[in-house]
């Protein structure tokens, strides 16, 4: 999402959602650009590109048999 | 009198208490009530006597399956229920009747159970309150004017006005513990895979939990009982013995080792004085019981927060995708939103959330290595108004209940006390996953140490 929200890339991340959206839908949205923005800000911590996701799974008893 | 689930099996297990003479009080509560709280979506007296009735004969003939048989419970209208209509509180469902019950509907059915009706949610246990939904949503039983929480919203209503005794709630991001918190009842969210999602519609698959709401800890341990198990139709349903939910109540509390994450809810989203007070009361009582009890330091609140709702937010939109660009103005206006936040979150985004999980859940497992639980609030507050809630409310003020759908570990808010305006207060207690009997002893002992049981919302004794 870029730093800031302009009409032209709203517009962009709308068309690639597949979304269409009222004008009053769209300001709405824009609201909480900077709320958004921050949230990201948080799930990014120095980590590295080792870092695993919690999704990593091992193989079960189930898969191997 | 509303009898607690343990209460009234022993009493139908001595026939002294018929499952006909409860599901009518039940009924009648319905009648007296839920035009002003709208519990129900779709309550079903015929089906519910006619059960009740069969319960009957078989517990004359042969005695009770168990605790839950003749129990009167409701079931949150996103759980699907062969034959009877289950529309999520969405237009987009309207009419939708399944043919195969719900794994967790099914095993409540097999318990024995009295179905009363399918319960308000929030659409697609989502967004609410709403008021351009199917249904109006429900209302709190201690002030109508006030918010249940949600959005097992309708079943948080129906077991604190004593029109079930128990009930299915559904847990995204606080969806049960909230309005057991705002309802001033019991309500756990169970670990990550304990109960089968299977057949119940999904707000976001990986933080999705199916679990027990009930007037006492004990219920909830008697109703997880019939629930808990393996279900190879759920891919996230764990293969994990099953122990007794009620073996550990009754036991003390002596050297029970309890962590108060004490800056989630005075530093990092400072709670109100009554949520405060309920909760350093609960301590004091946990200490008299025995109780070893001490500080916890996690990461911020709002780092638990930011983590759970970016996953919540993506897999809501990639579940709900196809609607939301071909139906997107059949949603309620709350949901419309949440799908649209959809569009602003990148695939790179998820990913950074879904390592953050994998650091938080390393982090919550690291600092209970010497405890049994830890503690927190359930909410922030006794219940805002109904028509208080902001537009926007996951960007309002961090969530004390998401931290624990990210790690997956079973949590249950029960009752702390009630504050300024007659409302509840509450807080949650945690266990390490798979230790629920850990958790239900700790909230069955606190129960039972104070009176708050004792109470039901003015309505439902008038």
């Amino acid at each position: 999402m870029p730093a800031k929200l302009t009409d032209e890339s709203l517009d962009y991340l709308l068309d690639a959602a597949g979304l269409v959206l009222s004008p009053a839908q769209k300001a709405d949205l824009a609201t909480i650009h900077d709320a958004l923005t921050a949230m990201k800000a948080r799930v990014r911590q120095p980590r590295g590109h080792m870092a695993e996701l919690a999704h990593t799974f091992g193989y079960t008893a189930e898969d191997l048999g | 009198m509303i009898p607690t689930i343990a209460d009234a099996a022993k009493l139908i297990a001595a026939k002294k208490l018929s499952p006909v003479e409860l599901t009518q009080a039940c009924l009648n509560r319905m009648h007296a009530m839920d035009d002003t709280l709208h519990a129900f979506i779709l309550p079903t007296e015929e089906r519910a006597l006619a059960e009740a009735h069969a319960a009957e004969a078989e517990i004359m003939k042969s005695g009770p399956r168990g605790p839950m048989h003749g129990i009167p419970i409701g079931l949150k209208d996103i759980v699907d229920t062969a034959g009877l209509e289950t529309t999520c509180q969405s237009n987009l469902l309207a009419g939708n009747v399944p043919d195969k019950d719900a794994a967790c509907a099914a095993k409540l059915a097999s318990a024995g159970t009295v179905l009363m009706g399918k319960l308000t949610t929030h659409e697609f246990a989502d967004g609410g309150p709403s008021f351009d939904l199917p249904k109006p949503p429900a209302r709190n039983p201690w002030n109508p004017d006030h918010f249940t929480a949600g959005s097992s919203s309708g079943t948080g209503a129906a077991v604190a006005s004593g029109m079930i005794l128990c009930g299915i709630g559904t847990d995204t991001g606080g969806s049960i513990r909230g309005p057991a918190a705002l309802c001033g009842i019991a309500g756990i969210k169970p670990t990550y895979g304990l109960v089968s999602r299977a057949g119940v519609a999904p707000a976001a698959f990986s933080l999705d939990h199916i679990g027990p709401m009930a007037w006492t800890a004990e219920d909830c341990a008697i109703m997880l009982q019939a629930l808990a198990g393996h279900d190879p139709a759920d891919p996230a349903s764990a293969n994990q013995p099953i122990p007794d939910y009620t073996a550990l109540l009754g036991t003390g509390l002596k050297g029970v080792r309890v962590g108060v994450i004490r800056h989630f809810h005075e530093l990092d989203s400072k709670v109100a004085p009554a949520t405060q007070a309920g909760i350093d009361n609960a301590m004091a009582t946990l200490r008299d019981l025995g109780a070893i009890v001490s500080d916890v330091t996690l990461s911020p609140l709002q780092d638990w927060h930011a983590c759970g709702s970016l996953i919540s937010i993506t897999e809501r939109a990639a579940a709900y995708e196809e609607w939301a660009r071909t139906r997107l103005s059949d949603f309620g206006e709350r949901v419309q939103r949440r799908l649209m936040l959809g569009a602003m979150v990148s695939g790179v985004d998820y990913v950074q959330a879904v390592r953050r999980r994998r650091e938080l859940r390393a982090e919550l497992r690291a600092a209970m290595a010497g405890l049994d639980v830890v503690i927190t609030a359930g909410a922030a507050n006794e219940a805002a108004k109904i028509d208080a809630i902001p537009r926007w409310d996951v960007f309002a003020a961090p969530s004390f209940t998401i931290p624990f759908n990210v790690t997956g570990y079973p949590a249950i808010a029960v009752c702390t006390g009630f504050g300024p305006l007659g409302l509840p207060v509450s807080m949650q207690i945690v266990g390490k996953p798979f230790q629920e009997p850990t958790v239900f002893r700790v909230a069955d002992a606190f129960e039972k140490a104070t009176d708050f049981r004792n109470k039901r919302p003015a309505m439902v004794a008038g």
